[in-house]
């Protein structure tokens, strides 16, 4: 009981650590250093993502992307006429006195749609 | 840093000034730092390090603490966790400088160091420079950074056995030696 008493006691006067004198110069020391690595690691992420982009640029620019995006936007460009194309060709011709109504059905009904879809999507926009 | 949040930061509790550092706020592990720097510094001292060292130590102990902040759950203090920390640095450099030297060889009286506040000026400094490097030491890492007896043997790489031989004699001197300053203050206070 007296060991156990002298230990507490022990423990109790470790824990009542004095001020050092200089105890405001050394957090001066430690918050400037923890600063320092702070700025040190944001530039050194910094320079990893800024040489990352780059890289990643020159690879892109390296494996000819703006050739093959102008070759997919031509292969588009054509299947899209080509589409259209056979629409229209199936498409039953609408004669009104002898006037081909075709064409321009498809039209009105396409604008018709477009219309519609932008009432919708303001409606939408507006509820929320 | 204004006043306002300075004197704002000196209101908070330990774990939330962690729990704002572990957010990346050093702002208010400095207050952490402003708070415990001398418990942690003034621990690695009584270990037997030499003020330097134990500056430099408590700095490292404290970027430490900063990067693992996020660890510290307050289930024990904020100061005994860095505390833990500083003492395993100490050992590990003690280790890594090839100083761990055990044998029973007691130390030389260290330079008294100034203290802010000399009136509260603790006599256990006086009594842990009559251990050896041994017994200061164990003592030291046992009641001053709360590790048992078994993590002792093992940090220090010598026998369980070995370790509480060194606590029990450095406490039996340490008895004698606080018994031997409350008898001499109770004679001056008489006299």
């Amino acid at each position: 009981m007296v060991e156990r008493d002298f230990e507490a006691q022990l423990e109790r006067m470790f824990n009542q650590a004095p001020v050092l004198a200089d105890n405001d110069a050394f957090t001066r020391r430690v918050t400037g250093k923890l600063n320092r690595n702070w700025r040190l690691r944001a530039v050194g992420i910094a320079s990893a993502g800024a040489i990352g982009g780059v890289i990643a640029v020159s690879q892109l620019i390296g494996s000819g992307l703006s050739v093959r995006l102008s070759e997919a936007e031509e292969r588009t460009e054509q299947a899209a006429t080509g589409l259209f194309a056979d629409a229209l060709s199936a498409m039953p011709p609408l004669d009104i006195g002898g006037y081909d109504m075709g064409a321009n059905l498809f039209w009105i009904v396409s604008a018709m749609l477009v219309l519609v879809a932008g009432a919708f999507s303001t409606r939408l926009f507006d509820e929320a | 840093m204004g006043a306002s949040s300075t004197r704002v930061l000196t209101g908070l509790h330990d774990v939330e000034l962690a729990a704002l550092a572990a957010a990346g706020g050093r702002r208010e592990f400095g207050e952490l730092v402003r708070r415990h720097g001398s418990a942690v510094r003034g621990l690695l001292r009584r270990m037997g390090a030499d003020p330097a060292s134990a500056d430099d130590l408590a700095q490292d102990a404290f970027l430490i603490a900063f990067e693992r902040v996020a660890e510290f759950r307050g289930e024990g203090t904020f100061v005994a966790w860095v505390r833990r920390i500083a003492a395993r640095l100490y050992l590990k450099r003690r280790a890594k400088d090839a100083q761990t030297v055990l044998e029973a060889d007691p130390r030389e009286p260290e330079p008294v160091e100034t203290y802010a506040d000399a009136g509260s000026r603790i006599d256990l400094d006086e009594a842990l420079n009559g251990l050896s490097k041994a017994e200061r030491l164990s003592v030291s890492l046992c009641y001053g950074a709360g590790l048992s007896h078994t993590e002792v043997a093992e940090a220090l790489n010598i026998p369980l056995g070995t370790v509480k031989s060194h606590v029990k004699r450095g406490l039996d001197k340490l008895r004698e030696r606080l018994a031997q300053e409350v008898v001499g203050a109770g004679s001056v206070a008489h006299g």
